[in-house]
């Protein structure tokens, strides 16, 4: 019961800190669209803001990296760097994109990404987590809600 | 039809990240896993930036650094993280379809901060899109 409770509460952490994640990632298009607008292209401004950031959280996390060092197969190291190098090939084509289309058009392309997610999930993952109908019924109203609003805001 | 590839190359990568990351944060924390995957992004990023953009590297104002900074710390100690956070606590299923709905939170901040005001597509987008949270948090 115990158990259950604790992995249940971890499960409900981590809705928050996606919706933390959500909230970053939503206010911070306001700051790109100034940089943009003001300052220097798409791709340099993303280089510098990735920077800055690693300086960062290198700074705030480098012990955890010592800590992990020595217990942490080669291949996890691999595959999160490999998270890193399909973020930046998102970054990178989205930039493309938006340099040769609208953003009523992009935005809805790009944002099926959590459809993408589950796609290659259930293709990989199916020893480590479960798929539930709600899981894609959620990302699907997801995906509509984000093309309507790069209509309406159009 | 080119934008279109373009479109989907990016929602190929925002949606393969999560799966690499789940993966291999099995094995270490989310603040390691954070790290390492910045570190690739810049190297690969600013290489791209020195290609391409070579003279406006070196010709930015100090102004653009202070931006620079505002938009390093929301995408990375908080997005970056939080994201990874989410994903290896939560499981990519809860955590993408939540992520995703991040242009709630900008459109609200247009609405609210950028005077912007709201029309038909916009409220049904934004019913949607919370329906869609809603739906993925209520599972047990």
């Amino acid at each position: 019961m115990m158990r259950l409770d604790a992995a249940r509460r971890r499960v409900l952490l981590g809705c928050l800190a996606a919706l933390g994640a959500a909230a970053s990632y939503g206010s911070v298009t306001l700051v790109a669209r100034k940089i943009v607008t003001d300052y220097s292209s798409p791709l340099v401004a993303t280089a510098f803001s990735l920077l800055i950031g690693t300086l960062i959280v290198g700074m705030l996390f480098h012990r955890d990296v010592a800590a992990d060092a020595p217990r942490s197969p080669g291949r996890a190291w691999l595959l999160v760097a490999a998270a890193g190098c399909a973020s930046t090939w998102g970054v990178t084509f989205w930039f493309l994109a938006l340099d040769r289309a609208p953003v009523v058009l992009v935005a809805p392309l790009a944002g099926t990404h959590p459809l993408v997610s589950i796609v290659l999930g259930y293709l990989f993952l199916r020893r480590i987590e479960h798929l539930t109908w709600r899981s894609v019924a959620g990302a699907l109203l997801v995906v509509i809600g984000v093309a309507l609003v790069a209509v309406g805001r159009q | 039809m080119l934008e279109v590839g373009l479109g989907l190359c990016a929602a190929l990568g925002f949606g393969t990240s999560p799966i690499f990351a789940r993966l291999g944060l099995r094995y270490m924390r989310p603040t390691t896993g954070t790290l390492v995957s910045l570190i690739v992004g810049t190297a690969i990023t600013m290489s791209l930036a020195l290609l391409f953009h070579f003279e406006e590297v070196f010709a930015l104002s100090g102004f653009a650094f202070v931006w620079f900074l505002l938009s390093g710390v929301m995408n990375f100690p908080l997005g970056r993280l939080l994201n990874f956070v989410s994903v290896d606590m939560a499981g990519v299923y809860r955590a993408t379809p939540i992520i995703g709905a991040s242009p709630l939170f900008a459109t609200a901040l247009a609405l609210t901060v950028g005077g912007e005001s709201i029309n038909a597509p916009t409220l049904l987008g934004t019913l949607s899109i919370i329906a869609g949270v809603m739906v993925v948090l209520s599972q047990r």
